[in-house]
């Protein structure tokens, strides 16, 4: 059963009078225990879309629009916002990208993860909560726990850091972790020990994952399915063999085609998408990537094209998707 | 961090001796010393004596011998640097001289003011902190509001008006016109008759023109500066991070944005404290107050310098100190402040 669904969602920001919608009628489920890729590159909506799960859209220029969020069936835009509390770092966790900004630099470590505790568990003794939080930075490859506890944030690495969000995250055992590309600021040796942190404590733990990036490498290596959006809307969602295997629209044919590969010649130039993203105040009324696609025709410039099933389990969102198929 | 504020307090030395011995300099240098105004008021004594009896001594009453007293007396017939260390040795000894205006010792000239610099110097320090510290966190909490435009209005209009303009203002219209308040002084004429509570009363009621006058000017800074900081941090990843946690906003207001925003004040806190002790003769001339800055103002026109090293000394330990607490203050905020002793962190 799914345990997340996001149902045509719509989210606007109001900037300086003019409403601009930024994630367009976004739809996907979430299995309880998966792993979900959200894959789009800067700007496409991935963190919006993320926030407005959280309930965490900047006020007041942020809302959503339109479309519905159910958590277990329960509509969470509509929640009070006293409920959307006990969800919110409780059942549903999110870690951000800048792990150097994160955390309050003038508040100790053992002090920030001990507040999830106190917020949602107020009953637990410190006693308790103090062995806790020490098993909890254990889990996540903190070496010299008691020591860290006492320590401000500055005196850790980003990686660790990034360790102590994940470790703040998996507090209160949530259902969900949103992890909004959490290895962006890291270096690669360490990007890839919390991809592998955050794979085990999966299986450990088996909470559902949303892992936003932009980096196609990390979903094939993480994930089991995919979404792809593209200037706000969703370009294509498959399980993972089948996008890498098959791509059906041709945003994540180019995403796809653009990755160097080992068994490439070497100094081959890499391929790249023609052309740029249109601004966010620019769209046009078809299809938003008619202006970088090789395939484009009249129809793709005149009606935007609905997502429809593919294969079983693969969704596209393009007019000519069957012919460029074949 | 220890030793860092241990070395920091050895320096004040150097920096006051240097401080002070510039100062002192300086008061050999300017013409019109203390000196020359006894020459001149004996001249003025004289003259009038001497439309009655014979008398002269080639325009000065004072002889020769009288000027050498006075002289070995000021320490004027000796160099500069002897005479600086013999005040310094003084000073040691919390001997800071004779006024020469009074002739009073400088110390019991000095200790009669403090109490009312103090006392104008603490509440304004309250008063600033105490209003500027929450009104500038409802302001970024209200940003933009019409409350947040209007306080915007009041208090730059505040910091715009020279405090003296203000001070004139608010005399001629409450103390003047309505007659809220007194006219002036520290406090009444009865004041020694009066009951506790009745001193208390007396003290507020001529306390709070002078006060206002003298925190006008600085609400705008203090205010503004807690209100841009809070408004950062409120921006703050890490604050929403909390809320992520699942708190809610009010509570991380308090519970992780607002410590961070008080380091940008912690900064300026020490020097402050030094503010205690110099008011501002311009509002203490109009509102007849007896304090500091009068008396440092007055003291230099007269040129009683005995008057205006002893403030010198009292005004610079202070400032000294201050800049050392500014920095402590800050230390206790921001724990990633580490000072000297090669933990530089980050
Ligand atoms: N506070 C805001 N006010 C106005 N517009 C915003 C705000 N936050 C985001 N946007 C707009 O929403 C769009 C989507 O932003 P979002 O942060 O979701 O992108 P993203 O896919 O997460 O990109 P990145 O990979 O850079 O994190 C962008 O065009 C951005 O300009
Ligand atoms: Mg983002």
């Amino acid at each position: 059963m799914s345990i997340l669904e996001i149902d045509e969602l719509s989210v606007a920001f109001d900037t300086e009078g003019e409403i601009v919608t930024v994630v367009d009628r976004v739809s996907f489920d979430l299995e309880a225990g998966e792993t979900l890729g959200v894959v789009g590159e800067s700007g496409c909506g991935k963190s919006v879309t993320a926030l407005s799960i959280m309930g965490l859209l900047p006020k007041p220029a942020g809302r959503i629009q339109g479309g519905d969020i159910r958590f277990k069936g329960e509509s969470l835009p509509s929640l009070a916002p006293e409920r959307m509390r006990d969800i919110r770092g409780n059942r549903i966790a999110m870690i951000f990208q800048e792990p150097m900004t994160a955390l309050n630099p003038v508040q100790r470590i053992g002090r920030q993860l001990a507040e999830t505790y106190l917020l949602h568990q107020p009953d637990l003794d410190a006693d308790l909560i103090h062995r806790r939080c020490l098993g909890l930075l254990d889990q996540v490859g903190i070496p010299a726990p008691e020591q860290r506890l006492t320590e401000y944030p500055h005196q850790l690495s980003g990686g660790m850091r990034q360790r102590v969000m994940i470790a703040m995250a998996l507090a209160s055992k949530p259902d969900i972790l949103i992890a909004d590309e959490p290895t962006t600021a890291l270096d690669v040796t360490i990007q890839a020990q919390i991809l592998e942190l955050l794979r085990d404590l999966q299986r450990e733990t088996g909470m559902a994952i949303i892992f936003i990036t932009h980096d196609l490498g990390v979903i094939a290596e993480l994930c089991s399915r995919a979404v792809v959006m593209y200037a706000g809307r969703m370009a294509e969602q498959a399980p993972i063999r089948p996008l890498f295997a098959g791509p059906l629209h041709p945003y994540t044919r180019g995403l796809l085609a653009s990755i160097p590969r080992l068994e490439d010649e070497p100094k081959t130039v890499l391929t790249t998408i023609p052309g740029v993203v249109p601004g966010i105040d620019e769209l046009p009324s078809g299809c938003r990537f008619a202006n970088r696609c090789p395939h484009v025709k009249d129809l793709c410039n005149r009606e935007a094209p609905e997502l429809v099933v593919g294969e079983p389990g693969h969704r596209v969102a393009c007019h000519r998707w069957r012919e460029i198929d074949a | 961090m220890t030793s860092y504020f241990i070395r920091r307090f050895l320096l004040i030395v150097p920096t006051f001796i240097g401080v002070t011995i510039l100062v002192f300099t300086l008061t050999r240098l300017v013409p019109g010393g203390p000196i020359e105004r006894m020459m001149s008021e004996a001249r003025l004594a004289g003259d009038e004596t001497a439309a009655s009896s014979y008398d002269s001594q080639g325009g000065s009453t004072l002889s020769d011998a009288q000027l050498e007293d006075l002289k070995a007396y000021y320490g004027f017939d000796k160099p500069v640097v002897v005479s600086y260390f013999e005040w310094l040795g003084k000073v040691l000894v919390l001997d800071l001289g004779r006024s020469t205006r009074y002739s009073d010792p400088v110390w019991d000239t000095i200790t009669d003011r403090l109490p009312v610099s103090i006392f104008y110097g603490i509440w304004t320090l309250i008063l600033t902190y105490g209003v500027c510290i929450p009104l500038g966190m409802y302001k970024a909490i209200r940003h933009k509001t019409a409350f947040d435009n209007v306080t915007s209005a009041v208090i730059f209009a505040g910091y715009a008006i020279p405090s003296y303009v203000v001070a004139l203002l608010l005399l001629t219209i409450f103390a003047a016109n309505l007659e809220w308040f007194p006219l002036g002084g520290f406090v009444g004429p009865d004041f020694d008759e009066l009951s506790l509570i009745g001193k208390a009363g007396d003290l507020f009621i001529h306390a709070v023109l002078p006060l206002i006058a003298y925190t006008a000017g600085s609400f705008a800074f203090s205010t503004i500066l807690m209100k841009n900081s809070l408004m950062d941090n409120l921006a703050a990843e890490y604050v929403r991070t909390a809320v992520a946690k699942g708190m809610d906003f009010k509570r991380a207001i308090f519970g992780h944005a607002f410590r961070n925003s008080l380091i940008p004040l912690a900064t300026g806190f020490g020097n402050n404290i030094s503010l205690i002790l110099t008011g501002s003769f311009l509002i203490e001339k109009i509102f007849n107050i007896d304090g500091f800055g009068l008396l440092g103002f007055e003291s230099l026109v007269e040129r009683d310098y005995p008057v205006v090293m002893g403030i010198l000394v009292l005004s610079s330990l202070l400032f000294l100190i201050g800049n050392i607490l500014s920095d402590i203050c800050v230390a206790l905020v921001d724990p990633r402040v580490k000072f000297g002793s090669g933990e530089t962190s980050q």
